[in-house]
């Protein structure tokens, strides 16, 4: 089980590092978030600033727990949620042909565009959540 | 499984987000306002979006609020479209000159402006339609963001600061 244990330590510092600059590039310019946020055109504006402001804070903190080992169950729910919420709106920004900067990891105007790609990433970081918080599930229950 | 210990966790996690994204909001000079109003960028782009599908070429108007809150996001172009001598008397700060009765010796000029910024050109204010009619012309050369400031330079003296 040495190696299950390692694996799960890879993806808890893979996800925790991820989300943690995932936050910070976005704690930097909250404006330029706000705006990659109301490219979607999905909720109203006023949705749109309070999301841009708490939405990085909750990327980071959770980022950090999960880095140093702590509320790990969460945490890793935490970033289920989060994924299961950007999922659902780079669908929609797909199924809506919309060409617009993804405002996940960047939100320069440069950014990657939203796409099947993006999705995919997405799609895979929330299965290392759903495995994550599986494992602590498991855990507490031995 | 403790559910309400997790939810507990979850709570304090997003309470303290809140509280760091509202301190930290209000200090950063790319920070966010709280409004229920799109600001004027994107309203500004939705009224052009508007324009397009109703296939008018007509530039938009703007007024002075919009205009300062374009160029506080720094995402604008401002042309004066007086004679040379008018705008080194006193010009909106940053503005670059385009006489509009030199138009054809400043083609080079426009073709240099980058086409994704906002351009918005003035004159004095009424009754000068410089500002409107080379607008006009943007529009025709193929620039699809250009508003001008009708109300004009006598407008913006009367509250703010002119460079000479």
């Amino acid at each position: 089980m040495k190696l299950q244990g390692l694996l799960l330590l890879l993806m808890r510092l893979f996800l925790g590092a991820l989300f943690i600059y995932s936050g910070v590039v976005k704690i930097i310019n909250p404006a330029a978030f706000a705006e990659a946020i109301d490219n979607y055109r999905m909720l109203p504006y006023l949705f749109v600033t309070l999301m841009a402001i708490i939405l990085p804070w909750v990327e980071l903190i959770a980022g950090v727990l999960l880095l140093i080992g702590r509320w790990l169950r969460s945490s890793s729910l935490i970033i289920m949620l989060l994924n299961i919420v950007f999922i659902i709106a780079i669908t929609s920004a797909i199924f809506r042909g919309l060409d617009i900067g993804c405002g996940c990891f960047s939100v320069s105007e440069d950014a990657a565009k939203v796409g099947v790609l993006r999705l995919l990433e997405d799609i895979l970081y929330l299965i290392l959540a759903i495995i994550l918080f599986r494992s602590q599930t498991i855990e507490s229950a031995h | 499984m403790n559910v309400k210990k997790l939810a507990a966790e979850i709570g304090v996690v997003f309470a303290a987000a809140a509280l760091l994204g509202f301190a930290t909001n209000d200090l950063n000079p790319n920070g966010v306002k709280i409004s229920i109003n799109r600001p004027v960028k994107q309203t500004a782009d939705a009224a052009l979006q508007r324009h397009q599908e109703l296939d008018s070429a007509e530039p938009i108007v703007i007024g002075k609020e919009q205009l300062k809150r374009l160029v506080q996001a720094k995402d604008i172009i401002i042309i004066d479209t007086r004679t040379p001598q008018e705008f080194l008397q006193g010009r909106i700060p940053n503005a670059i000159n385009i006489p509009f009765e030199r138009l054809e010796e400043s083609i080079e000029t426009i073709d240099s402006l980058a086409k994704t910024s906002w351009i918005v050109t003035y004159c004095d204010g009424p009754p000068c339609d410089k500002a409107q009619l080379l607008a006009a012309e943007l529009i025709d050369m193929g620039f699809a963001r250009v508003a001008y400031y009708d109300a004009g330079l006598d407008d913006w003296k009367k509250t703010e600061g002119v460079q000479q």
